[in-house]
């Protein structure tokens, strides 16, 4: 079977644009959670998210392009540069993209309704572009020269890590020899409503695991990955980041917005996922949680790790990322998996950012702050609404 | 190979698969829009759904708080998994899938809640509307309501988002990941779907449904849900279920172009070719991906009459229901219904063909013997995917 292994990364979020200056802030445990300038939140209970700085972005604008688009575009340029891949030597057809996608072109909608609802002037159709959830990913087969297989994962949270899989399934069936994935998320007024109407944003930056912990915060970025055979990487004499072993996904099949509270469905998509990559429990050395920040989903993971895990479920290192870059929905699987690269890259571990007070219910070691391990394999958790869970095992080669 | 074991949908002609096959050899489905919800958009009619009343198939307090896409999927996914005769419980829950196809989710429910945020702010959003604003919540509503826990994903590639969530249902099935797989395609009809369209200029003016004819311009809308139980074509025979039809074959192919345009007619090509390729069997008739815009019907003809001259019938299901963007499962059921009855609903509208040389259906429904039948799905942003199918009578003889 021919291993998938990941050779660019591109990376941009609330705390850095490019996969080195990314890995650099996780390292220091960096917050990237603050105020946002992008819309008006005063009337909100919870007000803070991890919006991505203008000047990562400034180099771009389009009149047809939506912010979630220009977040991936940066991101994608990242990801090539980083694989040094020359994209004009292979053949379009055997070049396939796959995204995850949230939100999508959300952003843009809300302007073209809101001068609807005005009455003010003709909105702008080209606003309704990026609209689809297939937009992003059409306009990146356009900038790869992709005329391979392409598609798109809409399950809201858990999109982009499922896209992950799909890439490596594309990889390891010989049906494309390069794929383009990963996924991108922009913040919008109704995604940032939806979840305080939820009641479930945190008034502070998000404290997943915390005893604390009241709920969300919310984030935007792009994380894209450049995919190929482990032959073809050797063959170019390209260093590898990793290679995504398998993947999972399962349903809870229990409630609309609420985890299993035992994790059950969790549980499933690890054990397949494991299952997928020949790996053992034995091996996983760090898992990437999905841990939102919510009193339900942190305690739903945390029994769903015991389950799997059983007394060594104690000695792996579990943190979240999104305590630096906020939940970043259809993106975050994407830029979580980037996250949990940097224990295979570089040995050290990325902190939950905020983790202050234990809670006697969540009792894993949840890395309050930056460590050093040694550390082969790891695993990635991305759950959304619905009981929509996605886990994906990557491994150092 | 593949087997449907199980077929559900919910169309424009009614409620359910008998509702389907009483009225397709008749008549087309584009119902009058009277309600105020869909007028003042010009169209003569449009493929909504009538007579669902969705309480009389979920508990109304459930059906309350469901969007129209849920429900639709809902109630199509119910009937193809009782057809199926599968019990979804422990072990059977465990290995069964849930695969969606969407093109736009809920758009009424964004619309709403964010309608709801600008008129009366922040502190009175509803609640209930947000979850159903993420596309995976009918395959959560699925496999909460069904009791189906294994993988759960949810596709949105444009117009083949069907298409694609069939061809990745067999991939799970090929690979052994699971032994059954509920694939439902949906799409709600309202009002700011239309209002959408009519902003982005793609509805027809004259409000004409005419695939493939000089008259034709522009797309005349519809709605629905389908939804069919794929399993190993060997495990359904061991079981002695009813197989409707075997998927035998699928094309993907994509080409680079503006995000609202579709390819050209040489990739169309190619996925059929490559479906045709992968099945060994030479279809009988083509079920065409038509949608009344100039582009697509005429690149799609060029590209039937290029493969076959008129060496096979041709018919397009958007004639019958309007288009939307998740129709490639109703394809799928709508081709098996043709063929267990031997008869071919004509292409509705069409009187004068732009592109000569393919075989058209035309003005009413034929008596013919029809084998397999070439499923094409082809979308805006460029990607196509063809699926081969043979209708259960073949199977048997």
């Amino acid at each position: 079977m021919r291993r998938a292994v990941i050779t660019g990364i591109g990376v941009v979020c609330s705390i850095g644009r490019g996969l080195e200056h990314y890995w650099d802030s996780l390292s220091s445990g960096i917050c990237g959670i603050g105020d946002i300038t992008l819309f008006d939140t005063s009337g909100y209970r919870g007000k803070l998210g991890a919006q991505v700085p203008d000047e990562y972005l400034h180099h771009y604008a389009g009149r047809r392009l939506s912010r979630c688009d220009i977040i991936g575009l940066v991101a994608m340029e990242e990801a090539l540069a980083s694989s040094s891949i020359a994209l004009e030597d292979i053949a379009p057809e055997r070049i396939a993209t796959v995204m995850g996608s949230g939100s999508g072109g959300l952003l843009s909608a809300e302007i073209f309704k809101r001068v609807h609802m005005d009455g003010n002037g003709r909105a702008r159709p080209s606003l309704l572009y990026p609209f689809t959830s297939s937009s992003f990913t059409d306009l990146v087969a356009g900038r790869c020269m992709s005329r391979g297989m392409r598609t798109t994962v809409s399950t809201a949270c858990s999109s982009s890590a499922t896209a992950l899989g799909i890439a490596m399934d594309l990889i390891r069936d010989g049906l494309a020899d390069i794929v383009i994935t990963g996924g991108s998320e922009s913040l919008s007024e109704t995604t940032f409503a939806g979840f305080n109407s939820l009641r479930s944003v945190d008034e502070v930056p998000c404290r997943p695991f915390d005893r604390e912990r009241k709920g969300i915060s919310l984030g935007e970025g792009a994380a894209i990955f450049v995919i190929e055979s482990e032959e073809s990487a050797r063959a170019r004499g390209r260093a590898v980041y990793a290679e995504i072993a398998g993947y999972g996904t399962s349903g809870d099949a229990y409630h609309v917005t609420a985890p299993h509270t035992e994790g059950r469905g969790i549980a499933l998509a690890v054990e397949m996922a494991l299952r997928a990559s020949d790996e053992g429990r034995d091996g996983i050395g760090y898992i990437n949680a999905h841990g939102t920040g919510t009193p339900a989903n942190d305690l739903a993971e945390t029994n769903a790790i015991k389950h799997v895990f059983g007394r060594r479920a104690y000695e792996i290192p579990v943190s979240s990322t999104k305590s630096m870059i906020g939940h970043c929905l259809g993106a975050a699987g994407a830029l979580e998996a980037a996250a949990a690269i940097l224990p295979l890259a570089r040995g050290v571990i990325p902190p939950t950012a905020n983790y202050r007070t234990p809670d006697p219910e969540c009792d894993l070691d949840y890395v309050p702050s930056p460590m050093n391990a040694d550390v082969d394999t790891v695993l990635s958790l991305s759950l959304a609404f619905g009981g929509n869970n996605t886990a994906v095992v990557l491994r150092r080669l | 190979m593949i087997a449907v074991t199980g077929m559900g949908i919910v169309s424009p002609y009614g409620v359910g698969t008998d509702a389907y096959a009483g009225g397709f050899s008749v008549h087309h489905a584009i119902n009058p829009c009277t309600g105020p919800e869909l007028s003042g958009f010009g169209l003569e009619g449009a493929g909504v759904v009538e007579g669902f009343v969705p309480k009389k198939h979920i508990p109304p307090m459930k059906a309350r708080r469901m969007s129209r896409f849920s429900q639709l999927a809902l109630v199509a996914s119910q009937e193809a998994l009782r057809g199926s005769g599968l019990e979804m419980a422990g072990e059977s829950a465990v290995r069964t899938g849930v695969v969606v196809g969407t093109g736009l989710g809920s758009v009424y429910s964004t619309d709403s809640f964010f309608e709801g945020l600008v008129r009366r702010g922040p502190a009175e959003t509803n609640p209930i509307l947000f979850p159903e604003t993420v596309q995976n919540i009918a395959a959560a509503h699925i496999s909460i309501e069904l009791g189906i826990r294994g993988p759960n994903t949810t596709f949105s590639q444009g117009d083949i988002a069907g298409e694609f969530a069939i061809y990745y249902a067999a991939g799970l099935l090929n690979k052994g990941v699971v032994d059954a797989v509920l694939v439902c395609g949906a799409d709600e009809l309202t009002r700011p779907v239309l209002a959408g369209m009519r902003a982005l200029n793609i509805l027809s003016r004259r409000g004409k449904l005419a695939p493939f004819d000089r008259g034709r311009d522009g797309i005349i809308p519809g709605e629905g849900a389908a939804a069919v139980v794929l399993e190993r074509a060997d495990d359904a025979e061991r079981r002695g279920a009813v197989i409707h039809g075997l998927i035998t074959g699928f094309g993907f192919s994509a080409d680079m172009v503006e995000r609202l345009d579709y390819s050209s007619p040489e990739p169309i090509v190619r996925a059929m070719s490559a479906a045709i390729e992968d099945s060994g069997l030479t279809p009988d008739l083509v079920s065409a991906s038509a949608n009344s815009t100039v582009t697509l019907d005429r690149n799609e003809a060029e590209a039937i009459r290029i493969l076959f001259g008129g060496n096979v019938a041709v018919t397009a299901l958007k004639s019958q229901v309007g288009s939307f963007m998740s129709s490639g499962v109703m394809k799928l059921v709508a081709a098996l219904v043709w063929m267990q009855h031997g008869t071919v609903p004509p292409v509705f509208g069409l009187s004068e063909p732009e592109v000569t040389g393919p075989f058209y259906i035309m003005g009413n429904s034929e008596k013919r013997r029809i084998d397999s039948c070439l499923i094409n799905g082809c979308s805006h942003g460029g990607s196509n995917m063809s699926i081969l199918v043979m209708g259960g009578s073949a199977v048997e003889s």
